[in-house]
């Protein structure tokens, strides 16, 4: 598909972080229980001589901090749903209750108050009662790190890591790497393309080949330095100073961050100059921009026997992505509601929109490599048929009446909210951009003002051809906010801050296991994670049994059998009740250690700037800062954890 | 804790575990300890007997077992009293992509020390330590006694208080070694605190106060060296200025003989090899050039020309090479 991206997943939004807090707090929760339950038995096999227990926290301060701690943090979810509330900045998809805002919130704090996919309410005392032990716990865990990170020192950080930097320099990891990288970054734009496809294919090789070779070279530098140092015994030097362990840590992540972004900086800009060379037309058309899109929600209506259902059809492909409507049929269509605007809609002459749907054939012949025609229908909310569906044969009507004089059809949208293209011709994998008079949107100040609840865009796409199905998905269809405001330079570098996330993320992973692990163990233990991070949504599905043929151990069985995914195994075979009890197990451990995996498909942004759109910074969805937010909360936990390694490792042991 | 003393230990006890917490041995058991301020303190034993592992828990490398240790009245696995200690590994495990300045500047800037202060520090330090004339290179490229050099700049970059040593003359030739003790002295004529580790007796003898004597695992003597050392059952009485002479002997027998005693023997005493070693070194640098010739070749009453060695006359000397048993 050109320059539209296949969004798979729930974007990041600013006006889920109420609830995601929420969940995260769960999620961590739990973790923290078992890492209190592991100390707890440590504790009362080994315990440690009354000395040991001098340095630090009292019990008393311990638990009544860690009560004080329980709470607030028990809170925050509810007092960022309030804020969020009051700034009038919640889903716009949400369907209100007929209250006000503030009884919403004498619901217990437990009810996810944002998404609608995850406001089933739990109001259960055994829910609640889960939720405080994850606080609690949290809590717990938190206050000796909060004591030990305000002894912490930036200057001595920053000597540590300076260490770390002149250490890893020297390394002939780093410039066998670097050099290997400098050589695929050129080699690559001499692959073969289409014209169109130039940029989007660089840009796509040269971020595949940059993340990987500098995550490898980051995690066997990062993996090996804590091992290496407390073998050579030079950690002695340092430890025996007044340096607190977890500054050792923080060094050798700051040091070895700064380092590989320098890389990486040296790459991006040399990739860079080196795509400027020269772009061809089609490329530059095609990807070489920023778009900033609007997306609205999809309604797909069909004819499912004789009635109409509010879905799409399947054509059978395993990849339902996209939903499918047949040509020819009024009620057969595919709907976008645009909730919201941006205010700099209204002013416009024109107004861009793109698209790029799929189009299953249901015969071959003279229609293959041919377009299918499409009808587009543009509502704004002062379009009658945008309340009442029925209107909208007698508006459409009246409109291509009058739609002989193009200042008509601009008078028309103005007054009566409604503009409609018909026969545009849509192509297989292409983009194609049509635009909107300006007038539907002259008004759109006096709209926000309302707060009416009719949104202020809706866009109907009905299939002309007979015998054609069109495949739609939400994202496949697109107005444009401002086409000409950013740039495919600047884009680039946003997009590389995506390999930034992914070096920042392995290197903490690396140095926190290498505390406690060699060097060797610690590689593969953070490789391990990283892989599955990148098969992130396969593992899911396993764990969630919602695979193809089953688990692993049952797929084993059906390739050894030769039996294929779809026909049913013999389940009184002792085998295959083993293999079926060995999934369970294993679907098991996976939904347990799900959360220790990285969602590293939330940290890419190479499709972004391979089909040139625009990365927001802040304010849009899947902006850098939420990203950020997404990166550390991945990451404050491992770093909590690397504390308490660090801490408790007798550095002069030889075990 | 009295007020003058810096180190202290209660039953201080270290057993290494495995993996499943079985005992693998017994490292230290009960050690009762205490170090006070101004002293150096020696630690002796065989190998495997407890040194190291003492001046570890004492650092906070390794954690007790059972028992404390207590180091400027904190536990000594805290961070705080690293303010105040300096530390000499017995291998100087220092980063060897660094220079001697470099060195210094990062172990400088891990003590809330000034720039000003640490840049000054360094250069005194660079310079007491003899490593002026090399601070540039890599401490990859230094021999043994240079690294050993640099690791007590380092221990001393922050002016501590307890100086902890392992090992501090291993490795070195005696120019070293007697450069390094007399370094130790002068360290705790400034009112410093020396806890020295060493299998050198004869160094330890040298310039320690106090000595404990550990054996697998078990403190087995403690005490200050000049009363561990005295021989109570022997006097000895040493003189300048008289010739050797049988009348002599004769006449010192008959008056330990009133005394009730009896003579073990008599003669000239002799140096120690580190002396004589050192004598010859500094006479060799003052005549540059002098060898050494065996008396046959040596033509008798004359003086050595230039580029000739003298016939060593040593202090206390060699004329009768070993005293006679009376």
């Amino acid at each position: 598909m050109f320059a539209v991206m296949e969004i798979e997943g729930d974007p990041l939004s600013w006006y889920k972080l109420p609830g995601a807090v929420h969940e995260w707090l769960e999620a961590v929760g739990g973790f923290a229980v078992l890492g209190l339950i592991i100390w707890m038995i440590f504790w009362l096999v080994n315990p440690p001589p009354a000395s040991q227990r001098k340095v630090g926290l009292s019990t008393t301060a311990w638990l009544l901090w860690s009560t004080v701690l329980a709470v607030g943090i028990g809170l925050l979810p509810i007092l960022l749903s309030v804020v969020w509330d009051g700034l009038g900045f919640s889903d716009p998809s949400e369907i209100r209750p007929a209250k006000t805002s503030w009884t919403r919130h004498l619901n217990l704090p437990f009810v996810s108050t944002v998404t609608p996919a995850s406001a089933a309410p739990r109001k259960d005392f055994l829910y609640f009662m889960y939720y405080m032990a994850s606080c609690l716990a949290i809590a717990a865990v938190l206050v000796p790190f909060l004591v030990g990170v305000s002894r912490l020192r930036f200057r001595r950080i920053w000597s540590l890591a300076r260490l770390s930097f002149k250490d890893a320099i020297r390394h002939r990891v780093l410039w066998g790497f670097s050099a290997l990288l400098l050589v695929f970054l050129f080699a690559s734009w001499y692959l073969p393309h289409k014209p169109e496809d130039q940029v989007r294919g660089y840009v796509g090789v040269v971020s595949f080949v940059i993340t990987w070779l500098l995550v490898i070279t980051a995690s066997l530098l990062a993996s090996f330095s804590i091992p290496t140092d407390m073998k050579n015994q030079t950690i002695h030097t340092v430890v025996t100073k007044p340096v607190e362990r977890f500054e050792i840590v923080l060094g050798r992540f700051l040091g070895f961050t700064a380092l590989m972004t320098l890389v990486l900086v040296v790459m991006t800009v040399l990739s860079l100059v080196y795509v400027a060379r020269g772009v061809v037309p089609e490329a530059q058309e095609e990807s070489f921009k920023a778009r900033i899109p609007v997306y609205g929600d999809l309604k797909v209506q069909s004819i499912k026997e004789g009635r109409v259902a509010e879905h799409g059809k399947s054509v059978g492909r395993e990849n339902t992505y996209r939903e499918y409507i047949s040509g020819g049929v009024a009620d057969e269509k595919a709907s976008w509601i645009f909730r919201d605007l941006p205010s700099n809609f209204a002013g416009r002459p024109t107004l861009p929109c793109e698209f790029g749907f799929d189009i299953f054939r249901t015969s071959k012949g003279k229609f293959e490599n041919k377009g299918v025609q499409c009808k587009f229908t543009f509502m704004s909310w002062k379009c009658p048929a945008a309340v009442d569906p029925r209107e909208e044969a007698k508006l459409s009507q009246e409109f291509h009446q009058a739609a002989g004089a193009e200042q008509a059809t601009k008078d028309f949208a103005r007054d009566k909210g409604f503009y409609e293209i018909r026969g545009v011709e849509v192509v297989d994998y292409h983009t194609i951009a049509i635009h909107m008079p300006g007038e539907l949107f002259q008004d759109l100040g006096e709209w926000k003002k309302q707060k009416s609840d009719t949104p202020p865009l809706t866009v109907v796409v009905r299939l002309e051809d007979l015998s054609q199905l069109l495949g739609v998905a939400k994202y496949d269809f697109y107005l444009l906010e401002d086409p000409g405001k950013n740039n495919f330079w600047q884009n680039f570098f946003k997009g590389a801050v995506g390999t930034w996330f992914n070096l920042c993320l392995i290197i903490l992973l690396a140095v926190t296991f290498s505390t406690y692990l060699s060097g060797i163990i610690s590689w593969v233990v953070t490789m391990v994670l990283y892989i599955g991070g990148v098969f992130l949504a396969f593992v899911r599905d396993v764990a969630s049994g919602s695979t193809t043929g089953g688990g692993p151990m049952e797929a084993f069985v059906r390739i050894s059998q030769g039996t294929n995914i779809v026909s049913p195994l013999d389940d009184t075979a002792a085998s295959v009740k083993l293999a079926l009890e060995a999934d369970k197990v294993m679907i098991f451990v996976l939904r347990r250690i799900l959360n220790l995996i990285p969602d590293l498909a939330r940290f890419d942004m190479t499709d972004y700037v391979a089909q040139g759109f625009d990365i927001s910074i802040f304010f849009r969805d899947n902006s850098l800062v939420l990203r950020t937010a997404l990166l550390i909360a991945y990451l404050l936990p491992w770093a909590v954890l690397a504390f308490y390694l660090m801490r408790s490792r007798e550095v002069a042991s030889s075990s | 804790m009295a007020q003058d003393v810096i180190v202290e230990t209660h039953k201080l006890t270290k057993i290494y575990r495995d993996f499943w917490g079985r005992k693998k041995k017994t490292a230290l058991n009960a050690l009762n300890l205490e170090i006070r301020k101004g002293e150096i303190f020696g630690l002796l034993g065989p190998n495997g007997s407890g040194k190291t592992t003492t001046i570890k828990l004492l650092l906070g490398l390794l954690f007790p077992t059972a028992g404390e240790a207590l180091v400027f009245n904190e536990p000594a696995v805290g961070v705080a009293k690293n303010e105040r200690i300096g530390y000499l590994p017995e291998e100087s495990y220092l980063y060897r992509f660094l220079n001697a300045e470099e060195t210094l500047d990062f172990y400088g800037r891990l003590f809330n020390m000034k720039p000003d202060t640490r840049r000054s520090r360094s250069q005194e330090l660079i310079k007491t330590v003899g490593l002026e004339g090399d601070k540039k290179r890599i401490l990859k490229e230094y021999s043994k006694g240079m690294r050993q050099r640099i690791g007590l700049a380092q221990a001393l970059i922050n002016d501590p208080e307890l100086i902890i040593l392992d090992e501090p003359t291993s490795g070195l030739d005696p120019l070293g070694t007697a450069w390094m003790k007399r370094l130790i002295v002068e360290l705790r004529d400034k009112g410093k605190t020396i806890l020295m580790c060493s299998h050198r007796l004869e160094d330890v003898q040298q310039i320690c106060d106090r000595i404990a004597i550990l054996n697998e695992g078990e403190l087995q003597e403690l005490g200050e060296v000049s009363q561990l050392l005295l021989d109570a059952n022997r006097v000895e009485a040493r003189a300048t200025g008289l010739p050797l002479s049988e009348e002599l002997r004769r006449d010192l027998e008959e008056v330990i003989k009133r005394h009730g005693g009896q003579m073990e023997s008599f003669g000239h005493p002799t140096t120690t090899m580190e002396d004589l070693f050192l004598r010859i070194v500094e006479e060799s640098k003052k005549h540059p050039g002098r060898r050494f010739l065996p008396a046959a070749d040596r033509p008798s009453g004359r003086p050595p020309a230039d580029g000739e060695s003298a016939p060593r006359e040593m202090a206390g000397s060699s004329a009768i090479k070993e005293n006679k048993p009376v």
